[in-house]
């Protein structure tokens, strides 16, 4: 399908903006910092314009659009880690106002949920990311990558545990 | 310090992840994201809008491939061509092998009275001069006076 009307092209790109928080979400997954994830979200809205023609069925305009985010970050971490410049955790101004204990076991708790994420396979790690933060259902994480919706749980269960794993290893290391 | 065994100190992934969500939105929503996104869409626009026009335009194209083309004729030929210094080796180059054969008629045209002399001598005589163009000019016309005394000498031999 060609959009080559620009209303038209207007109209799905206005559509599309509406998943921009899912999308960003998504980027912080993968990226570890909301300024590099903006700036990839900037970026996954970019492609989606240029790439509008290849979408074939604007019914799947959502799952389409995630599928770039997930592309771009996987992209994004693969020049990262070449360049190796990429910092490994940059914290957020916390916006609640707790103690500093609690703020310290936070940004422990945090980086040691980086590292585990970082460390699953590329497959696991897609997938828990689409759901944990982009929050996306069985269905379209299975459309976004391409698989069934059983592979989905059960990749799911399999990065949750290992997760879980690998957090109480680091943590019990930092004690 | 984290405790995992103590549940009101341990956060569970969720928990953390949730609250990475949170701060995240909190940022991106103070963030200008639509806006900057626009200005980099009309750019991304413009550039793609001013590459479509020029290629277009087959006469613009064609042009542009033309002077392309000049331009690496001339740098090609630039590279290739030899340079005057080596043009100029050359043709002393020749001109020496072909004083072997004006020696060999020199040295068969005996004429009472004259001085033979090697021109392969002479010419690396006068080759020190080479660089400067008068000395060079006069070389030349010297080279030519051999020459044309040669001829004379075999033709007198004739008759």
């Amino acid at each position: 399908m060609t959009y080559s009307n620009k209303s038209e092209r207007q109209e799905l790109f206005q559509d599309l903006m509406m998943y921009k928080e899912i999308v960003f979400q998504i980027c912080l997954g993968y990226t570890k910092n909301p300024w590099d994830a903006e700036d990839l979200t900037q970026d996954v809205y970019l492609k989606a314009y240029r790439k509008m023609d290849s979408l074939l069925d604007s019914r799947l305009k959502k799952e389409w659009l995630f599928r770039i985010a997930k592309n771009s970050c996987v992209d994004h971490g693969r020049k990262s880690r070449l360049r190796r410049v990429f910092p490994l955790f940059q914290e957020v101004a916390p916006l609640d106002q707790g103690t500093p204990e609690k703020h310290m076991m936070r940004d422990e708790s945090r980086e040691a949920l980086k590292n585990a994420v970082s460390q699953l396979p590329a497959k696991l790690k897609d997938t828990f990311i689409l759901r944990e933060y982009g929050q996306l259902s069985y269905h379209e994480i299975a459309a976004v990558l391409g698989t069934k919706k059983g592979t989905v749980m059960s990749r799911l269960n399999r990065a949750r545990q290992a997760v879980l794993h690998r957090m109480k290893e680091e943590i019990n290391d930092q004690t | 310090m984290i405790k995992p065994d103590h549940q009101d100190e341990f956060y569970s992934f969720e928990e953390i992840i949730e609250r990475e969500r949170d701060e995240g939105l909190a940022f991106f929503r103070s963030t200008d994201f639509e806006l900057r996104l626009k200005m980099r869409l009309e750019t991304d626009i413009r550039t793609e809008r001013s590459c479509l026009v020029f290629l277009k335009k087959p006469v613009l194209v064609l042009s542009a491939l033309a002077m392309v083309c000049c331009a690496a004729a001339v740098i090609i030929y630039q590279i290739l061509s030899p340079s005057p210094h080596e043009k100029s080796v050359k043709i002393i180059e020749e001109l020496l092998l072909q004083s072997t054969y004006l020696q060999e008629v020199l040295a068969e045209a005996t004429i009472p009275g004259k001085e033979q002399k090697s021109i392969a001598t002479y010419f690396e005589e006068e080759l020190a001069c080479w660089q400067n163009p008068k000395c060079r000019k006069k070389f030349f016309s010297q080279i030519l006076n051999v020459f044309k005394e040669v001829r004379n000498d075999t033709e007198n031999i004739g008759t």
